[in-house]
């Protein structure tokens, strides 16, 4: 079901009457479970069994876990979980790229029968949940989460509605204490969902703010984007300069949004999901980046896997192999293409660069001059230059395409004449938007907290403020929206 | 609580106010700008000329039958000693949604009639541009329910939602932009007047600009060659939407049950294509169009036509689904006359 539809309008006003109408706690958690099963079998169909399957056998194991004494065993059964989970994501998401590898090295070996595709469906939000139940088991392994109170619990800790297709990717330590509540003489108990003014009035802006960016940015990014990149060989560099540009703006703004609506949705019902985005196109360094960027990701990869791998504890050259494995995997999760490993290896190499110089000129970072305004500047304009050089492998699926596309991205010609007939007939108005978007990315990295700003306006203001964004998506808007490139990871 | 509560009903109040203020707005802006409903002065004014009790013919569809000289086929039908009266109504961009705006005019105008000529373009799929490449997620069909499909279906099919008029919200930015650039650089209508428009005798409802240098707005013949190398892929011509939701098969339906009901007899044609069609898509690709007019056909027990691939090689053509309006050989024509002389013996 996408945000964007009349099908989630609906959807999401008859939750929030019913939560209104059902006082009882109770009532109201298991109308939130149920509404999130059907959000997901509204797209998903048979597929909730996958989800309801890794709800119930990371419940129990976590809390076989929990109550075991014999460290051998809660190996055992994390490793029983770790296999499930990451078994049944390796099925549906990876099956037909294994085969699609095995076939190619047949062919080096002049085996001539292929083995055929399963051609499965991609159950849809699966890398996200995965994620999320995943880090329940590991966190209770590890000593630092106590097990879900009950089944309901977990179950909506693992399908909650908002976040359940493209996450952010909670933890279960965030969420499930946002469940309960102190309730008379100190006992605990579920915690009664009201709507209370103030997550109103932000959750509404958030999630304003999130349609405006996907409505408004992203869809009309990506009429040209697609434009450009469906057949970019023999265009100028600055057409592929400006296209892989615009493709930034639309993932960020699509993504960014999707985000926004989640969080905004979420804390309509009284439930806080941590940010995932902080302006990441101002960035100074790729670590910089990361820590900007699809933040619910990048940690979750830092925690799982790149600490457990040893992270930077040992030695230089282990701790290089690292960051290039966790963002080779990073990448892989997106989506079984060798694309996505590229863009995946192309950030771990920038992380590599830049923790090498760090640590070569360590002294050089307490510098004033290499702390200055101009310096930051040229950090910025450096690393987004190579963020987005990373994007192209990310958008460009066809490797001739892509090549060509990054060596007219790298190898600059100089050529104009094409490209301002290309602006001038049919994309005037597309470069106009990106520039609005560099701008108001600039005013709210500024701003800082630009948000809650506008939802503290008075109601007038307030009102003045969301008829704007209904104008400008409804003026401006592409009239059918896409769908949200991160629903297909 | 009470004051909290009465606060949340406030800011509500404030959300749904601002919505049906934006609302407002772009239906007026719209309305004023760009008429709402798709039927021109003229074309009012061209189906009130019909006197009751005339034997008409009615062909509406696309500008894929646009070539259909009805000139000629009057003239053709008249030394037939065939007093029927055929009118080419097409339309270039038509499609079944725009042409339903027209449904009561031309009930009024009772036609004995309608040939009803569909081409690929007419069901065509609305294509996603921001994921394409990525590998899509997919949900299972076929399923014992599917809450979706369900309210497509039943719910919304049965309120006549696929053939409510939207098109004015089909691109809005575009409408936005014509208007700005129109407010600094003189109104539509003074563009207009500048412009020069010409009228084919046989074709009512459709008029060229006429350009400085030659206009070649579907008049000329192209060689092979020519059309070969313009059309290197045409898969995504051929894609159609899906059959219960698509508000190009809804609406075709809708029409044709109208028709029906004020016994109109409608025939289907499918259009004639180029074989550049023929050699850039597969026959898969194709079956999905060929299967929704069968169904259709047979839903309403009408007859249906194919000219599909009739011409595919003959020296007629302007574009891969234009025949040339400049043309030596009336090969449509003909076939069609033996078309309306077979159907109205």
């Amino acid at each position: 079901m996408l945000f964007t539809t009349i099908d989630f309008v609906i959807f999401f006003l008859v939750v929030l009457v019913s939560i209104a109408i059902l006082k009882n706690r109770k009532f109201q958690h298991i109308f939130l479970l149920l509404a999130s099963y059907f959000f997901f079998y509204y797209t998903s169909n048979y597929l909730i069994l996958l989800l309801i399957f890794s709800t119930i056998l990371d419940f129990y194991l976590g809390k076989w876990i929990y109550k075991t004494k014999d460290l051998g065993m809660k190996k055992s059964l994390l490793v029983i979980s770790l296999a499930a989970n990451l078994g049944l994501l390796g099925f549906f998401k990876y099956a037909d790229f294994a085969i699609l590898q095995f076939n190619f090295l047949g062919e080096q070996f002049n085996l001539t029968d292929n083995i055929p595709f399963l051609n499965l469906a991609l159950p849809i939000g699966i890398s996200f949940y995965t994620f999320q139940t995943i880090s329940y088991t590991v966190d209770i392994y590890r000593g630092k989460l106590e097990p879900s109170k009950s089944l309901k619990e977990f179950a909506l800790f693992v399908s909650f509605f908002p976040q359940l297709v493209a996450g952010p990717i909670i933890r279960a330590r965030h969420f499930l204490p946002q469940l309960r509540e102190k309730l008379n003489g100190n006992s605990e108990g579920l915690r009664q969902i009201l709507f209370q003014e103030k997550n109103l009035k932000l959750g509404i802006t958030i999630m304003s703010f999130g349609f405006f960016k996907k409505l408004f940015f992203a869809d009309n990014m990506s009429l040209f984007v697609e434009q450009v990149f469906q057949d970019p060989i023999g265009l100028e560099s600055f057409t592929i300069i400006l296209a892989t540009i615009a493709f930034g703006v639309q993932i960020y703004a699509d993504f960014s949004g999707y985000t926004d609506i989640a969080i905004g949705a979420a804390l309509i019902l009284g439930f806080k999901i941590p940010a995932n985005f902080r302006k990441p196109y101002f960035a100074i360094s790729p670590s910089d980046f990361w820590n900007r960027w699809h933040i619910s990701l990048s940690t979750w990869l830092r925690d799982y896997f790149y600490i457990p791998l040893g992270g930077n504890k040992k030695s230089k050259e282990k701790t290089y192999l690292n960051l290039i494995t966790v963002m080779v995997f990073g990448g892989l999760w997106h989506g079984a293409s060798m694309n996505f490993i590229i863009w995946g290896a192309l950030h771990g190499f920038y992380l590599i660069i830049h923790k090498s110089i760090k640590n070569r000129f360590s002294s050089l970072q307490t510098s004033p001059f290499l702390n200055s305004r101009v310096i930051k500047l040229f950090s910025i304009l450096i690393t987004q230059y190579f963020v987005f050089l990373a994007w192209i492998p990310f958008r460009v699926h066809d490797i001739d395409n892509m090549v060509y596309s990054m060596q007219k991205y790298i190898f600059i010609d100089f050529e104009t004449t094409d490209t301002i007939n290309f602006l001038m007939n049919g994309h005037k108005i597309t470069m106009i938007i990106l520039i609005i978007f560099f701008i108001l990315h600039y005013v709210s990295y500024r701003q800082g907290n630009l948000v809650e700003k506008i939802a503290n306006l008075g109601l007038y203001r307030w009102g003045l403020f969301l008829i704007c964004i209904i104008c400008i998506i409804l003026f401006f808007g592409i009239g059918s929206s896409n769908d949200f490139i991160y629903f297909q990871f | 609580m009470n004051k909290k509560i009465s606060k949340n009903k406030i800011i509500v109040f404030t959300v749904l106010l601002s919505f049906m203020i934006s609302f407002s707005f772009f239906y007026i802006f719209l309305e004023h700008e760009y008429d709402l409903n798709n039927i021109s002065k003229h074309e009012i004014s061209f189906y009130s000329q019909f006197p009751d009790n005339k034997k008409n013919i009615f062909i509406i569809g696309s500008s894929h039958l646009m070539a259909l000289n009805s000139t000629y086929m009057n003239n053709i039908i008249s030394e037939k000693n065939s007093d029927y009266k055929i009118y080419n109504l097409a339309k270039g961009s038509d499609s079944p949604k725009h042409r339903i705006d027209s449904l009561d005019l031309i009930i009024s105008s009772n036609p004995e009639i309608i040939f009803y000529g569909i081409g690929y373009r007419d069901f065509l799929k609305f294509t996603d541009t921001s994921t394409a490449g990525f590998r899509s997620y997919s949900a299972p069909s076929d399923t014992f329910f599917e809450p979706k499909l369900f309210i497509e279906n039943h719910i919304l099919k049965i309120l006549g939602y696929y053939t409510l008029d939207f098109d004015f919200l089909e691109n809005p930015k575009r409408k936005t932009i014509e208007f700005i650039k129109n407010s600094f650089s003189g109104s539509t209508d003074l563009k207009n007047q500048k412009k020069q428009f010409e009228k084919l005798s046989y074709l009512p409802l459709w008029q060229y600009e006429i350009i400085d240098n030659e206009s070649t707005a579907h008049f000329e013949i192209k060689n092979q060659s020519e059309i070969n190398k313009r059309y290197s892929d045409l898969s995504t011509d051929v894609l159609i939407g899906e059959k219960n939701t698509d508000r190009n098969i809804q609406s075709l339906r809708f029409m044709i049950e109208k028709f029906s009901e004020n016994e109109i007899r409608v025939i289907l044609c499918i259009t004639p294509y180029n074989n550049v069609l023929f050699h850039t898509t597969s026959a898969e690709e194709r079956l999905p169009f060929s299967l929704i007019m069968d169904e259709i056909s047979r839903e309403f027990d009408i007859s249906m036509y194919s000219f599909l691939d009739k011409y595919k090689d003959e020296n007629i053509w302007h574009n891969f689904d234009h025949i040339a309006l400049n043309k030596e050989k009336y090969l449509f024509e003909n076939d069609f006359i033996e078309l309306i002389l077979m159907e109205t013996n």
